[in-house]
């Protein structure tokens, strides 16, 4: 081609490498920083060790935490994907009174700080007297990030062909199969990506988890406990990769998933629309 | 709650693009059907989102907590909306989140362009790389940012050893700068995103039929890629511009003495201050300011769609 | 139409809850004493459930274990902050626990609020072994009633880098020098911060200062923002900073000393001539305790020799010299509350709102 496009495509090599060196060098520093033998997270590297890893595999609080984490966010994410596709199919599907005020309501919760809504679920709960525990977080989690499913699919919903679903509905289809027949299936990829993102949200959540949580701690809430007493940085920042790695590895796992189904049913979808497609 | 904008309808149609044709089937095909779908999520959000919300938008106007007599009040807004710690806090945060946000748009326009349309296989590492970057521990990820700014930091290190300073450079780190470009890349994945899933929807082909009717690089990207990537840009400012007025691990650690936001200041006035009415008052007013920022994407974004 | 149906559903929950509320605590408050007035019944059985709600360090197995093996039948539940003020906004905001970790500083919040129960020193086995400068130091008694036991205290001072300062520090005005300008951290908290600040300019009685006296020392720290590099927010900001060359001099704890130079630093800590700092925090036990039995219990485990024993190992300074037999060597000059004599105890002003609306603004600059 011209010699324009090729001063072009080295622009962006130039770009994409500087952009990905400023954005992933970090997370690399500390992978490599959590092998090393010093409490203190700074220049220069002093020796490598596993000390870390060890003493956060070791340590049963880490554990309870960690497992905590997991059970509560691998229920709410899949929750939110359910109400939030719930309500972004009767929010973009139809017209009703009210529909904006719902609208708005489904949004604030995106525009809330977490620490805000965290102190009002706790004067809420205190109020109804209801018992804290991990209960309370998961449905304190799920009010905040459900929305943000919902924006996900919604936005998806609003450009699809309705064809197909007019089509199912003149053929007499019920709500049911209209559902699972046609819908869903389109929708795998934004639900895939909602998903993800619901479970990192609840995954990662501290303010919420800390207000509304009871004497069963999330791993934030252990993370920032430990925090305060400095030896416990690269304790820290070593479960930190450690579930750093694990993410990428269940993201790419979900993606060769959804490839293999995606293949055998003859669809197209892959990774870039399983992130993306929620988004468009 | 009806002070919240409307973020998500607006995004929902503006999503939508051009109005429908006229003469579609009518979308209400039973009055019950939206209640079937609504009713599970919306008493959800009452309950868990509205009421808690309405209990804090009490006390901030005096409501009295525990054994405390309610004092009912505008107080705790009109001192916030004329106190000049405010206004100087409310300023320094416009100008960092904005410029993060600028930045961030900066990098991740030109990122999503070559993700979606140059980079071929590097095109899923690439997106793994953005989640990933989304999964750090923020606390965690700021300590990497002192080791590549800091006095005795990497980026001094090089520059010395290629000659190019004698004397470390201090104005690196522990300033508004540091707070930008450490806000900056912790939310660059929620800024990419939705930019490349708006233009991984373009069709490549317009961009060669821009070509082929004579029009260069320059009128392409700005008549032809932005606007149909608009609202991406919409959605991008939707999920990042609002959070970073209420990011405080960044600024704590990274901004030295001239890094103070908003997010702090709600969170001194909640938790070391124990006024909970003026820390609900000042969330109350930036979920408003929030809400016309929303609005105003919203604007924005449809007015640089209609252009095409 | 949804929205006032909406507004007028919350205000109706939210009325009947509050009616609810005030009920309750009205309760609360005539249960509180029943236990304390029943004192003596220390040998009953116990069982059931305990909760605590204290710092992460606090609860180490090291301390909490050999409690929970002399009472094998009671549940231990434990929740952790991160800082106090966290806790007193949590508990304020109805967090229901049995015992509290209460600094002297952090008090004021919780006994304002009457979320502490009067505590009845015929229950704490080692009350009178306490040291008596703590013991009887003003904020563990409020209106008559002691709302604490202290366990456990921790001096701050000056670290600074042996290097930087060969002629050492005796001063809170090296701070402030204007020789180390932008080489200088302060503890991201108000109270230290502008007690600190007071005895640098001459104050002698940074606890009890005036209106005006805190404006004055708003104004110093205001003026003197160039001094600092930063603000750290905890331990491991303030050992990252001196780790990684940024500052060379700080105010802090003797364990940021410490964990520093097994690092590879090289620091100092020294109690400066205006005298030290000192935290002072204990157990306090919540007016909706369920299990105050076993609340005595865990007090009068942590304030024995044994468990006060194994406190000074981690490095902190005890309130029961008895306990100093059981420290180690390396650790029984920093455990002895002796040590502390003539430290500052870290009390709640009574105009600490103006401080911490003064650190505010420090901090916005």
């Amino acid at each position: 081609m011209t010699s324009r496009s090729r001063i072009g495509d080295v622009l962006a090599l130039t770009l994409l490498s500087v952009v990905m060196i400023v954005l992933v060098g970090p997370i690399i520093l500390l992978a490599v920083f959590s092998f090393n033998d010093s409490s203190i997270i700074a220049l220069p590297f002093q020796g490598f060790t596993w000390d870390w890893y060890q003493r956060a595999l070791a340590d049963p609080d880490v554990r309870d935490a960690l497992r905590n984490s997991v059970v509560l966010a691998a229920v709410v994410a899949p929750l939110c994907v359910v109400l939030g596709t719930a309500s972004a199919w009767g929010i973009t599907r139809f017209r009703f009174r009210g529909r904006g005020a719902w609208s708005g309501l489904l949004g604030a919760p995106l525009i809330v700080p977490w620490l805000v809504i965290g102190v009002s679920g706790l004067m809420f709960f205190a109020y109804l007297r209801v018992q804290l525990s991990l209960l309370t977080v998961g449905a304190m989690h799920i009010a905040v990030t459900f929305p943000l499913v919902t924006a996900l699919v919604a936005s998806r919903l609003v450009r699809f062909e309705r064809s197909q679903e007019e089509a199912a509905v003149d053929l007499g289809a019920s709500q049911l199969q209209l559902m699972t027949r046609v819908v869903l299936p389109q929708l795998a990829p934004a639900l895939a990506a909602s998903l993800i993102f619901a479970f990192a949200w609840s995954f990662n959540n501290f303010e919420i988890s800390f207000f509304n949580g009871g004497y069963q701690q999330t791993f934030p809430v252990w993370v920032y406990a430990v925090l305060r007493r400095s030896d416990n940085l690269p304790i820290v920042n070593a479960i930190s990769t450690l579930v750093s790695a694990l993410q990428v590895a269940a993201v790419y796992l979900l993606w060769l998933l959804i490839r293999w189904i995606g293949k055998k049913r003859g669809s197209a979808d892959n990774l870039t629309n399983l992130v993306a497609g929620g988004l468009r | 709650m009806s002070i919240a904008a409307d973020p998500f309808t607006s995004e929902a149609e503006i999503v939508t693009g051009p109005p429908e044709p006229t003469g579609r089937r009518p979308r209400v095909r039973g009055r019950w059907l939206p209640a079937t779908y609504l009713t599970v999520p919306m008493l959800t959000l009452v309950v868990l989102f509205l009421v808690p919300m309405l209990i804090l938008l009490l006390i901030s106007l005096g409501m009295g907590v525990g054994r405390a007599h309610s004092l009912w009040s505008v107080d705790a807004y009109t001192t916030l909306l004329t106190d000049p710690l405010y206004r100087h806090v409310a300023i320094t945060t416009v100008v960092i989140a904005t410029s993060a946000m600028v930045v961030q748009l900066l990098v991740g326009v030109p990122l999503a362009y070559i993700m979606a349309f140059k980079a071929g296989r590097f095109e899923v590492p690439l997106l793994l790389g953005l989640v990933v970057l989304d999964e750090l521990n923020p606390v965690v990820r700021v300590y990497a940012w002192r080791m590549l700014l800091g006095r005795n930091g990497i980026i001094n290190g090089a520059l010395e050893a290629l000659g190019i300073i004698d004397q470390p450079i201090d104005a690196l780190l522990f300033n508004q700068y540091a707070v930008i470009v450490v806000l900056s890349t912790g939310w660059i994945t929620y800024t990419v995103i939705p930019l490349y899933a708006a233009m991984k929807a373009i069709d490549r082909n317009l961009f060669q039929a821009a070509a082929d009717l004579g029009a260069g690089w320059w009128t392409i990207m700005r008549r032809v890629l932005l606007p149909l990537a608009a609202p991406g840009i919409f959605v991008a400012v939707l999920l990042v511009y609002i959070p970073l007025f209420t990011d405080f691990a960044a600024p704590t650690l990274v901004g030295g003495t001239s890094g103070y936001m908003l997010g702090q200041a709600v969170n001194d006035l909640i938790l070391e201050q124990g006024d909970l009415a003026s820390g609900a008052a000042l969330s109350f007013v930036l979920l408003v300011c929030s809400g016309l920022v929303a609005a105003l994407a919203f604007r924005l974004a449809r007015i640089n769609r209609l252009e095409t | 139409m949804a929205i006032a149906a909406i507004v007028t559903t919350g205000v109706l929950v939210l009325s009947g809850c509050g009616g609810g509320s005030s009920s309750t605590t009205a309760t609360d408050t005539s249960v509180a004493p029943a236990p304390a007035g029943s004192g003596g019944a220390t040998t009953a059985p116990i069982s059931g459930t305990l909760r605590t709600f204290t710092y992460d360090d606090t609860v180490d197995p090291k301390t909490l274990d050999p409690f929970k093996a002399k009472y094998p039948d009671l549940d231990v539940e434990t929740a952790t902050f991160d800082s106090d003020e966290e806790a007193a906004a949590k508990i304020r905001g109805g967090f229901s626990t049995d015992i509290i970790e209460v600094c002297l500083d952090e008090a004021k919040p919780l006994t304002d609020a009457g979320l502490l129960a009067p505590i009845d020193t015929g229950r704490v086995t080692a009350w009178d072994d306490l040291d008596p400068t703590f013991r009887d130091a003003p904020g563990v008694s409020v209106d008559g009633d002691v709302i604490m036991v202290p366990l456990d205290a921790g001096p701050q001072g000056i670290i600074y880098d042996k290097a930087s300062f060969p002629n050492g520090v005796d001063s809170y005005q090296a701070l402030f020098d204007p020789q180390y300008a932008g080489r200088v951290a302060l503890d991201s908290n108000w109270l230290t911060a502008f007690a600190e600040t007071a005895l640098a300019m001459g104050i002698t009685d940074p606890m009890h200062m005036s209106d005006e006296q805190v404006d004055q020392v708003k104004q110093k720290l205001l003026s003197s923002l160039g001094q600092f590099r930063s603000f750290a927010r905890g331990d491991s900001d303030m050992a990252n900073m001196f780790k990684s060359g940024e500052v060379i001099i700080s105010d802090g704890g003797r364990g940021t000393a410490e964990q520093i130079n097994n690092n590879g630093g090289d620091v100092a800590w020294v109690a400066p001539k205006e005298g030290a700092l000192s935290w002072v925090c204990g157990f306090g036990i919540s007016v909706d305790a369920q299990n105050v039995d076993a609340a005595y219990a865990l007090i009068n485990d942590y304030a024995s020799p044994a468990a006060q024993g194994v406190i000074g190992n981690l490095g902190y300074v005890i309130m029961n010299p008895k306990g100093l037999a059981h420290v180690s060597k390396s650790h029984r000059d920093t455990a002895d509350p002796a040590a502390l004599a003539g430290a500052i105890a870290e009390t709640q002003p009574d105009n600490g709102q103006l401080w911490r609306r003064g650190w505010q603004e420090v901090k916005a600059g």
